[in-house]
């Protein structure tokens, strides 16, 4: 039976009302953007160990369950190393004489190629951590407010940048709603007779595809729904539109903010000096 | 771009195209992040993807700006959580995408006239070949791709049209469906019913 509600967690909240939750969102949105940032610049493992050593602190202030976020993103993780395997058996770069350690026609396994795919898998690991934590400890309509006020100048150039953050925020908002839905789907076609858990890979995938239909064709039903329901609530953008909530960040927010600057600097730092 | 509170036209950003940009970015997450959207396939591009099929149903069914949009949740998403190098590079993940919807949508309208099914399939098949070369053509002439690099992904990339094109018939016939309300039973009150 397919488990996509377990093992996927994207666009889930988890309030643990940590510091971390109580964080002013754009601060989080900035610290977010840093570490992308620093995701790209550190190309050394002892780069990334110095902004492993960060998440670890994150992840433990955050008090949100190692193993929830482990199981949630196994599924992640477990394509992320088939794809890395291919990264090493087709590398095309430059390897040195007399470091293959395996080779087979345009197949090979190289130090340079395992180096390679494990900079780049490392990479995607702290992109994919740093993007699930700020979903995990951020609700949706902090996320939206936080957003909203850090692209506010945008719309002096006339970008409607409520309407786009919106756009932003419903897509991020079904993910779980569409996991359930697909979820429920596989369980009341199983109860049919249609077995998901067995055949072939291709036999799956088809069995799955066919999933897929209903989800589209729900998707622009549900749309129809939610535009009647904004329409009549009068939805007019973000245009003199007053907040209930008004955003503040504390000194300690500003001073998290620095620590995470500083911390990425010094990983990118140590990354190009050695 | 303009914007308003309306329903909007179909180059406009009005209620209804945010909440159909939306869903739709929402089903190119999912199948990005159930996997659910991707065939591996051995080659430097790792796996088929038909997370460029919303993309298309918004341009085709919406219009421009919803396919618009919807491509570039999809660039978005793609280039955040990249698992090739190809797609580190924001130019080439995102920029293409865009221009997926939008070529759907012109395809559709210069042929729905002639055939809604033909009309869905070329929007599918063209939408998807925006994505396969502008992507690839982006990743030569950036230097991430060796030109010869480009033939072993040539069939991936007819799977990916024709699953495309088949999926948008498919919903696209659905949608219209549920848009006539053709598919639910006339309201009969029960005492009506046993007479």
């Amino acid at each position: 039976m397919l488990e996509l509600q377990r093992n996927v967690i994207f666009g889930q909240f988890v309030d643990t009302g940590s510091v971390v939750h109580r964080m002013d969102p754009r601060i989080k949105l900035g610290a977010a953007f840093v570490l992308v940032v620093a995701s790209f610049l550190v190309d050394t493992f002892l780069g990334f160990a110095i902004l492993g050593l960060l998440a670890a602190a994150i992840q433990a202030v955050s008090r949100v369950p190692p193993g929830y976020l482990l199981r949630g993103s196994a599924l992640f993780l477990g394509f992320l190393l088939f794809i890395l395997a291919f990264q090493v058996l087709f590398y095309a770069g430059e390897v040195p004489e007399g470091g293959y350690l395996w080779r087979w026609g345009i197949l090979s396994v190289s130090t340079a190629g395992l180096e390679s795919a494990a900079i780049l898998g490392l990479r995607v690991i702290l992109l994919y951590y740093v993007t699930t934590m700020l979903m995990l400890t951020t609700s949706l309509v902090d996320l939206t407010a936080g957003l909203e006020q850090i692209f506010s100048p945008l719309q002096r150039l006339r970008v409607p940048v409520n309407e786009l953050v919106l756009v932003f925020v419903i897509a991020v908002k079904f993910v779980p709603i569409f996991i359930e839905e697909i979820e429920r789907l596989a369980r009341a076609r199983t109860a049919r007779g249609v077995p998901f858990d067995e055949g072939g890979a291709l036999t799956r995938a088809r069995r799955i595809g066919r999933l897929l239909v209903p989800i589209f064709v729900g998707g622009f039903a549900r749309a129809d729904v939610l535009t009647t329901a904004m329409q009549v609530r009068c939805y007019r953008g973000g245009r003199h539109r007053t907040r209930l909530r008004q955003l503040a960040a504390a000194p300690s927010d500003w001073a998290a903010l620095l620590a995470v600057v500083a911390w990425a600097v010094a990983a990118w730092w140590v990354s190009g000096a050695l | 771009m303009t914007t308003g509170s309306g329903s909007g036209s179909a180059f406009g950003l009005g209620v209804r195209q945010i909440v159909v940009a939306g869903i739709l970015g929402g089903i190119a997450i999912l199948l990005g992040a159930t996997r659910i959207g991707f065939i591996p396939v051995p080659n430097l591009s790792g796996s088929a993807t038909i997370m460029h099929v919303p993309a298309i149903l918004g341009g085709a069914l919406e219009g421009p700006v919803v396919g618009l949009l919807a491509g570039g949740i999809f660039g978005f998403y793609s280039w955040l959580y990249a698992e090739v190098p190809l797609f580190k590079d924001p130019i080439i993940a995102v920029g293409p995408r865009l221009l997926i919807g939008v070529v759907a949508w012109a395809v559709f309208v210069l042929l729905r006239r002639v055939n809604l099914d033909l009309a869905s399939a070329a929007a599918g098949v063209f939408g998807s070949l925006t994505n396969t070369v502008g992507v690839l053509g982006l990743g030569v002439l950036l230097g991430y791709l060796p030109p010869a690099a480009v033939v072993p992904i040539v069939p991936q990339a007819v799977v990916e049209a024709v699953l495309a094109a088949v999926v948008t018939v498919v919903v696209v016939r659905g949608v219209t469906l549920f848009r006539s309300g053709r598919t639910t039973a006339p309201e009969v009150k029960d005492e009506e019913r046993r007479y």
